[in-house]
């Protein structure tokens, strides 16, 4: 079976290459497999809704719910205006301010393209009015973006918990280490270009103003310690987490600052309904054919044979680290996660890894996949918001990855980047 | 025809949006029983429920808008011939799928209609009813992009790129 598995799996790559939808050449996949193994076909929509009705997979429409609540409550505005009094002082004042901006935000959204959309339009024009090259406003803005699905709450990290039976939790709390890193190293980043780009700075804001502009978005900036609070003070698990903090997202919309219209509330309920639609056919199917991998027993052949290979777990980290890049850049992240999961995992934890630091770091590889051409979906969202070309963006981002590949590489190296918080929150 | 379609569109719409409403409530009553020394004992089960019903109905809408992820930037390649060539066995190959899921759905459901979920007061074939429109408005979709590129009535798009 496993070698019948190897060949779907071959016409099933070449499928997706050719443009198929994803949800479309995995449920194929899965449906060549059952067929010509003489497994009844029913299986494949039992499958697929079985990967569905699990109490843990909720928390995906919730979260999504929960951002574009905020999303629309338009409450970027005012992280702006605080990050921008509280670091907008320093050379580059407005780069900093927009990631400072992106790893609040991060705590509110759970997808790199979220952040990008809902804070974007405002720091890039805020950078370009400032002076900035528009392609660096851009790549700073995209690449800050890339922290949205590492601090918590996370999209990504909700599936692969689903997907590699991890807890969401403790995934969740081993991206915020991570998510600052990536912020500050970013930061870094824009003080050693600063003087080079001739970023400028604004004049000091005041204690006074940051405290005020702090006041105006504190409820906001307080949504990820609802949903981490909730979540290790043992109130709630992580889909109760995002229920509430749906309804603290509408709490402030509607009762604290009043940007939201009970007019907003239906397009916000059907974008969520789309997303999840777009999200969870494609968990639907890749339960379908995971069930199909573990069957014709890919995981049990593929292990060895690598554990053979490769004896060094750091040596098939960084492997993995490369093919996660590679791949990042052709394909969808979700998808890409959905389809390596199966395999990866197992020889994972042959290995002795911990499956919640491989997972941050699957996730961080595929979420810098959405920034890196040609197929980075982040930035086909920044291109338009920034008016430049996709040419101009591809060239502009790529300075911009290399602090990003350093917190990768140093989650990979070191542990306790991932695993010290959420081993903390679990001490007894 | 048209009109149909645009009442179809609206239904799933008004249907999804309700369904994301059922789902936050579902979880935020369990939280509050549990939260009352009075926990009820189906939230989990029915979320589930709710969750593929939820699912099945943004798949649907998704398919209406053409919104599912594809990686077209080697089909777009492609001169016109080839391109609409690639993109018919692509929509033959959708419609495969949604007929597989359909047909296969109705004898999930005819299986499971004596079995009774855990909690709740319904028969686990509830599980498997969204799957069938589901499979069955991808099956129409497909069959309808099929036509429409036989009749040469869709153009190849523009590339995402700039």
């Amino acid at each position: 079976m496993t070698g019948l598995m190897a060949k779907i799996s071959g016409v099933w790559l070449v499928s997706i290459l050719a443009g198929l939808p994803l949800f479309v050449s995995m449920g194929l996949a899965a449906l060549a497999f059952l067929w010509i193994s003489g497994i009844p076909l029913s299986v494949l929509p039992q499958k697929m809704a079985g990967s569905m009705n699990s109490f843990p997979i909720v928390a995906a429409p919730l979260f999504i719910l929960m951002g574009n609540i905020l999303g629309a409550a338009k409450i970027t505005d005012r992280i702006v205006a605080f990050a921008s009094a509280l670091i907008g002082w320093v050379r580059g004042g407005y780069a900093h301010a927009s990631i400072l901006t992106s790893m609040i935000f991060a705590g509110m959204v759970g997808s790199a393209v979220a952040d990008a959309a809902g804070s974007g339009a405002i720091e890039i024009r805020a950078m370009k009015n400032a002076g900035y090259k528009p392609e660096t406003a851009a790549a700073i803005t995209a690449a800050a973006a890339t922290i949205g699905p590492i601090i918590p709450p996370s999209l990504p990290m909700v599936i692969y918990g689903v997907m590699a039976d991890v807890s969401i939790g403790k995934l969740f709390m081993a991206g915020v280490v991570p998510g600052a890193l990536m912020g500050l190293s970013l930061m870094a980043m824009v003080g050693v270009v600063a003087r080079r780009e001739g970023m400028g700075r604004q004049p000091f804001a005041g204690f006074a103003a940051i405290g005020r502009t702090f006041l105006r978005c504190f409820f906001a900036v307080m949504t990820p310690v609802v949903i981490l609070g909730g979540m290790f003070s043992g109130l709630f698990t992580p889909t109760e987490a995002a229920a509430v903090a749906c309804l603290y997202a509408l709490f402030l919309g509607f009762v604290v600052y009043r940007t939201l219209e009970l007019k907003q509330l239906g397009p916000i309920l059907v974008d969520t309904a789309i997303t999840t639609g777009i999200v969870m056919v494609l968990v639907m199917a890749a339960g379908a054919l995971g069930w199909c991998i573990s069957i014709s027993r890919v995981p049990q052949t593929l292990t060895p044979m690598i554990l053979e290979t490769i004896s060094n777990p750091l040596l098939f980290l960084l492997l993995v680290n490369v093919l996660l890049l590679v791949v990042g850049c052709f394909m969808e992240a979700l998808a890409a996660m959905l389809i390596l999961i199966p395999i990866l995992a197992p020889a994972a934890a042959s290995y002795g890894i911990d499956p919640v630091q491989f997972g941050v770091i699957v996730v961080l590889n595929l979420i810098i996949g959405t920034i890196t051409p040609p197929m980075g979906i982040v930035l086909f969202v920044v291109i338009r918001i920034a008016e430049i070309s996709f040419e101009t963006m591809a060239r502009a981002i790529l300075p911009w990855l290399i602090p990003l590949l350093v917190v990768l590489a140093a989650i990979t190296l070191w542990p306790p980047l991932t695993l010290w918080l959420p081993g903390l929150l679990s001490r007894p | 025809m048209q009109r149909w379609v645009v009442w179809l569109d609206r239904l799933l719409q008004l249907a999804a949006g309700t369904l994301v409403v059922v789902l936050l409530g579902t979880v935020v009553a369990g939280i509050v029983s549990r939260a009352l020394n009075h926990p009820l004992s189906w939230t989990d089960e029915a979320s589930g429920f709710l969750m593929v019903w939820l699912a099945c109905l943004g798949w649907m809408i998704a398919t209406r808008q053409s919104a599912h992820i594809r990686i077209r930037v080697f089909q777009d390649l492609l001169p016109l011939r080839p391109w609409q060539g690639t993109e018919l066995v692509i929509q033959a190959a959708t419609a495969l799928l949604g007929a597989v899921i359909a047909g296969y759905s109705v004898h999930l459901i005819r299986s499971n209609s004596d079995i009774e979920a855990l909690a709740l007061p319904l028969s686990t074939a509830w599980m498997y009813v969204p799957m069938l429109p589901a499979g069955l408005l991808t099956l129409a979709q497909a069959l309808v992009e099929l036509w429409r590129l036989a009749t040469g009535r869709v153009d190849k798009p523009e590339p995402l790129a700039p």
